[in-house]
């Protein structure tokens, strides 16, 4: 990595998208590169689809490129990066419901191929683990999106409450009472199912 | 006395300790003596670390080739625009009759090669699969790019590639699975002599935006 590339991945997303406010498109690279794969794991758990969900994403940093003078440094830029990416979502999941989906996979089309990255490093990726990760998506998909959207982002994305409730501009007490339903929702959907103990 | 219910609500504090002491006191003894919410704080906890624990997706190795694709196709259209703009202003006549004479020859030097077909009711348009395009090299269909397209026809059925570019997945969402074998070309200069297309097969060209479409038929053809 040449030293001036080195000096930009060290900045912050603020100082990037300033940069890039300045007609640095290089800053606008990392910022992508950043942010692709995170906004598209928020994305495919929110929606259950991965050619939906990189559509949104695809949309979300177009829009940051062409609007980059609408962020202003009052908020956190993950913030209004994951508001962009969380209503293109919403405004999916409502489009589906109006259309017919064609599944990609129905055509036998694998020219895209998706990396899954297994966390589980040190254990086999099995059958059970597998399944286990369907089920668990199917049950997150079954849930309302007010309580979806806060599961996806704090115990998938990992955000904090705080900007959970900027994102959704909700407060932090609804953003914790959301939370906690979600989880019980999930609970009582998998309440039949052995999932792998921690 | 707090239930069972009133207890539930402080899980998630719990769970992520953040809950105050007082509470955080209360709920433990709770818990020592409620089996039912033991083990829902339990399952709790279970599905907090495996939604944590989730394989993490990533974007297909195609992402960055097709957005900075859409950025450079935004750029090059705000470019046009500001170069007929300020013409326009200038002397709006002049630019009509330049376009318009432009387009006469454009269509002049392609009619000898070309027949030209309109389309007629009667011709059901279907879309077709492009996995050989995806297989290929070629596996965006960049905006303003032309795709020729040869297909096999059935009972004088076409079937055309109809897409949207600014989307590439909602594009690929649109094909369909059909028996028709296809050919694609990526640029004009391949395309293929039309009078040594075999019979009963058909070339189209397609251009993103409707105004510019051409169904484009080799005269000889029955379909």
């Amino acid at each position: 990595m040449s030293k001036y590339a080195k000096l930009q991945s060290d900045l912050s997303d603020e100082e990037l998208i300033q940069r890039f406010q300045n007609d640095d498109y290089s800053a606008y690279e990392i910022i992508v590169s950043r942010y692709k794969d995170q906004l598209l794991n928020f994305a495919y758990r929110f929606l259950g689809n991965v050619e939906e969900a990189e559509d949104i994403v695809q949309e979300t940093l177009l829009r940051l490129y062409r609007n980059k003078h609408a962020y202003r440094q009052i908020a956190k830029f993950s913030t209004w990066i994951y508001t962009i990416a969380g209503n293109l979502a919403k405004t999916e999941l409502r489009k589906r419901k109006r259309r017919k989906v064609v599944s990609i996979s129905d055509i036998g089309f694998d020219d895209k191929e998706y990396e899954i990255e297994d966390q589980l490093a040190t254990t086999d990726k099995d059958a059970n683990t597998a399944l286990t990760e369907k089920i668990i998506q199917k049950a997150i998909d079954e849930l309302p999106p007010r309580f979806k959207q806060v599961i996806v982002l704090r115990d998938i994305q990992e955000l904090s409450y705080e900007e959970i409730g900027s994102i959704l501009h909700i407060p932090l007490g609804t953003v914790k009472s959301r939370v906690n339903r979600a989880r019980l929702k999930l609970q009582s959907k998998l309440k039949d199912i052995k999932l792998p103990a921690f | 006395m707090k239930e069972c219910d009133d207890y539930n609500k402080l899980f998630s504090d719990y769970l992520e300790k953040t809950l105050d002491e007082k509470n955080r006191q209360s709920l433990q003894k709770h818990l020592a003596s409620c089996a039912a919410c033991k083990a829902k704080i339990d399952d709790l906890r279970n599905i907090k670390h495996i939604l944590s624990d989730l394989p993490r997706i990533k974007t297909s190795r195609y992402f960055d080739q097709v957005l900075y694709s859409r950025i450079r196709q935004e750029k090059r259209a705000k470019q046009t625009q500001r170069w007929i703009f300020p013409f326009f202003e200038l002397n709006w006549k002049t630019t009509v009759y330049a376009v318009a004479a432009v387009a006469l020859v454009f269509l002049g030097a392609f009619w000898q090669r070309l027949s030209y077909t309109s389309m007629n009711n009667q011709l059901r348009i279907n879309q077709i699969a492009v996995e050989q395009v995806l297989q290929g090299e070629m596996n965006y269909i960049d905006p303003g790019y032309m795709i020729f397209v040869r297909v096999d026809s059935a009972k004088s059925t076409y079937r055309i590639i109809n897409y949207t570019t600014l989307d590439y997945a909602e594009t690929m969402k649109a094909f369909q699975n059909t028996r028709a074998t296809s050919t694609v070309y990526s640029d004009e200069s391949e395309l293929p002599n039309l009078k040594e297309a075999p019979q009963n097969e058909g070339v189209l060209v397609l251009k993103e935006k409707q105004s510019e479409r051409q169904q484009i038929k080799n005269a000889e053809y029955n379909f």
